[in-house]
């Protein structure tokens, strides 16, 4: 058969692969399935949250006495504020500074805080695993650059991947089956896995990247990197007078009437600084939001450029709700948990496939199993113990590590009586 | 309902191009001619997605939506295929033998030692395959706004993506180039000289 690599080549390649795919297999199967399920994040906060007000519109004339009210229970005025607007995807409308953080009822009355600590837990698991963020994200993104890698060895070792491209063989050993599935999966997938990897691992590393950027070419000034790829702020000079929101959410409808305000900012209100900073998606972009600034009168100051501005910085923004799967509607959300665990099943199937040729089982067989059905089996822990207001954090990880443990430990020992008999 | 109806076309065109493509591969891949149908039916389904979802959200439909329907075509043909084989299930030999073997093994100071030494082993060579790759892609990628001089949102975007691509493919390359000394000693040295040459240049 021609191929376009040598046989060298391939046996290397499959080598490599599979090397890579055993030293990170347990990271990337966590990985991949908590991501798979934060994509219904919104949803699950909904769910662990059911009594919120839920709305589509909440009103521009109460975001100064919503402001209002906040400075007051915080007793002093935040540097920002946010107030994050009520989307298709989660109907509610929160108000916070990055540290305290209410709901608002469609009146703009205050509701609960927030309080979801089974969805923040995964999304954190997702995010960083729960280490410290800085090192968690960048440890999350490295596995998307071996992701990348595993994707282009797993193309060159399987050098009939496109002419089987629907072989699924019946009536052959369980690693034939499994191979197959591995590779059937894989292959089609391959768009949509190269594209996942490839924004998680910039995401992930963005910290790192842009540490390292701002240390070569800005004196160390991580902010004029960041601003290099996403713009800068404009200066805005004002005597602190009242902020015209009604006026601010006109101008932009009369600018953009495409545009769905998804958040608004406030920075350094009251102050000569003070400015208004509303994000609104734009139809058929990927791009997370286009800011447009406005004056305390309501005026466009001008906008960020995200969804008009240099490629880079259009593309940089694009990442995020293309990792996410969070655009256009809920059947998106649906596709991106499919595909999602399909790319969690490749792994799996890829492990097992090393773990069946080796002919033998040792301990490693059952830590895998009790890897593989443990880290679902501790999610659903997880949620059930935090109505008992368990930390979910403390329960999935101590959940699943006794049990992957107790599991191994006694299926290893009951094979030793085996032998000796 | 309007909308729902907009998106019947590009996915009926997705579905038969992917139908199309399994044909001619079912047929031992005789017939080119369902080949190049099934290329054509995929452009139109493609063209179809760009038309009616825009050209960013169009691609990400027409890539999932041809994943999932060749998933489904697999399956169906497993199942199809399900009665004419014989479900058989080969059991692995010696299974117990050999991990007990293991387990015993385990037990003797002498091959945990060996064991230990091979962990240790395995992960600095996993240190090296990544880091080593790690300074070269750098080097590449972060020389280019340094050399050009140019700070801007493309060309910072255009090294931090060149990077993302580098670093994953050198790491294959790297691991290839550790079972020949000569080479690696070639491609980490030429590493370790690229790495310098930013320093260089950034000091300069």
């Amino acid at each position: 058969m021609k191929t376009f690599f040598t046989k060298l080549n391939i046996r290397q390649s499959l080598n490599v692969h599979s090397w890579l795919g055993l030293w990170f297999c347990g990271l990337i199967y966590i990985i991949c399935l908590s991501g798979s399920f934060s994509v219904l994040f919104e949803e699950f906060e909904r769910l662990e949250q059911p009594y919120i007000s839920e709305y589509d519109y909440f009103k521009p004339e109460l975001i100064a006495p919503a402001i209002a009210e906040y400075n007051l229970r915080n007793k002093k005025v935040a540097d920002i504020i946010y107030i994050v607007l009520p989307t298709e995807g989660l109907p509610r409308t929160h108000i916070t500074d990055g540290v305290q953080e209410w709901f608002l009822a469609e009146d703009g009355q205050f509701e609960d805080q927030p309080h979801t600590p089974w969805t923040s837990m995964l999304k954190e698991l997702h995010t960083s695993l729960h280490l410290p963020t800085i090192i968690g994200m960048s440890l999350v993104g490295f596995v998307g650059v071996i992701i990348f890698a595993l994707i282009i060895s797993g193309i060159i070792a399987h050098p009939r991947i496109f002419r089987d491209a629907f072989l699924l063989r019946r009536g052959h050993s369980q690693r034939q089956q499994q191979t197959d599935l591995h590779n059937r999966l894989g292959v089609w997938g391959i768009p949509f896995h190269l594209m996942i990897a490839l924004t998680g691992a910039f995401i992930g590393l963005s910290s790192v990247l842009i540490g390292i950027g701002a240390a070569l070419y800005f004196d160390d000034d991580q902010q004029a990197m960041v601003d290099a790829i996403y713009g800068t702020d404009p200066i805005v000079i004002s005597q602190g007078e009242t902020v015209d929101y009604v006026q601010a959410f006109a101008s932009l409808k009369a600018i953009q009437p495409n545009a769905k305000p998804i958040y608004l900012a406030v920075h350094k209100l009251g102050s000569e600084q003070q400015l208004l900073e509303i994000a609104a998606t734009l139809p058929g972009r990927l791009v997370y939001s286009e800011i447009y600034r406005f004056n305390p009168a309501g005026e466009l100051v001008d906008q960020q450029g995200l969804s008009n501005g240099p490629e880079g910085r259009q593309i940089a923004y694009s990442t995020y709700r293309l990792h996410f799967g969070h655009f256009d509607s809920f059947w998106v959300k649906i596709i991106y948990l499919l595909m999602g665990l399909s790319l969690t099943y490749v792994c799996i199937s890829g492990t097992n496939i090393w773990l069946e040729k080796r002919k033998y089982t040792s301990w490693v067989n059952h830590a895998w199993k009790a890897w593989v059905c443990g880290v679902p089996l501790a999610l659903v822990i997880s949620y059930l113990l935090t109505y008992l207001e368990l930390e979910a954090v403390a329960v999935f990880w101590g959940s699943l590590i006794t049990g992957s443990c107790i599991y191994t430990l006694s299926k290893t020992m009951r094979a030793q009586p085996e032998y000796q008999t | 309902m309007f909308i729902m109806l907009i998106f019947i076309l590009p996915i009926t065109l997705n579905f038969i191009a992917v139908y199309f493509l399994y044909n001619h591969w079912k047929n031992k891949n005789g017939n080119k001619l369902t080949f190049r149908i099934s290329l054509a039916l995929s452009l139109i389904s493609l063209i179809s997605w760009l038309i009616i979802s825009g050209p960013e959200f169009g691609t990400v439909y027409w890539a999932c939506c041809s994943a999932l329907f060749s998933w489904v075509i697999i399956l169906h043909h497993r199942k199809s295929n399900q009665s004419s084989h014989k479900h058989s299930f080969q059991k692995r030999k010696n299974t117990n033998n050999n991990e007990a073997a293991i387990t015993r093994d385990s037990l003797s100071l002498t091959s945990l030692a060996k064991r230990v030494s091979s962990y240790t082993k395995s992960i600095s060579k996993l240190l090296f395959v990544i880091i080593i790759p790690f300074i070269f892609s750098a080097s590449i990628s972060f020389l280019l706004p340094l050399v050009s001089q140019n700070f801007s949102s493309n060309m910072l975007m255009f090294s931090l993506g060149l990077f993302l691509i580098i670093w994953p493919l050198s790491i294959l390359e790297c691991y290839k180039f550790i079972n020949r000394p000569k080479r690696l000693m070639l491609f980490s040295s030429l590493s370790i000289c690229m790495l310098l040459s930013v320093v260089g240049t950034k000091l300069v």
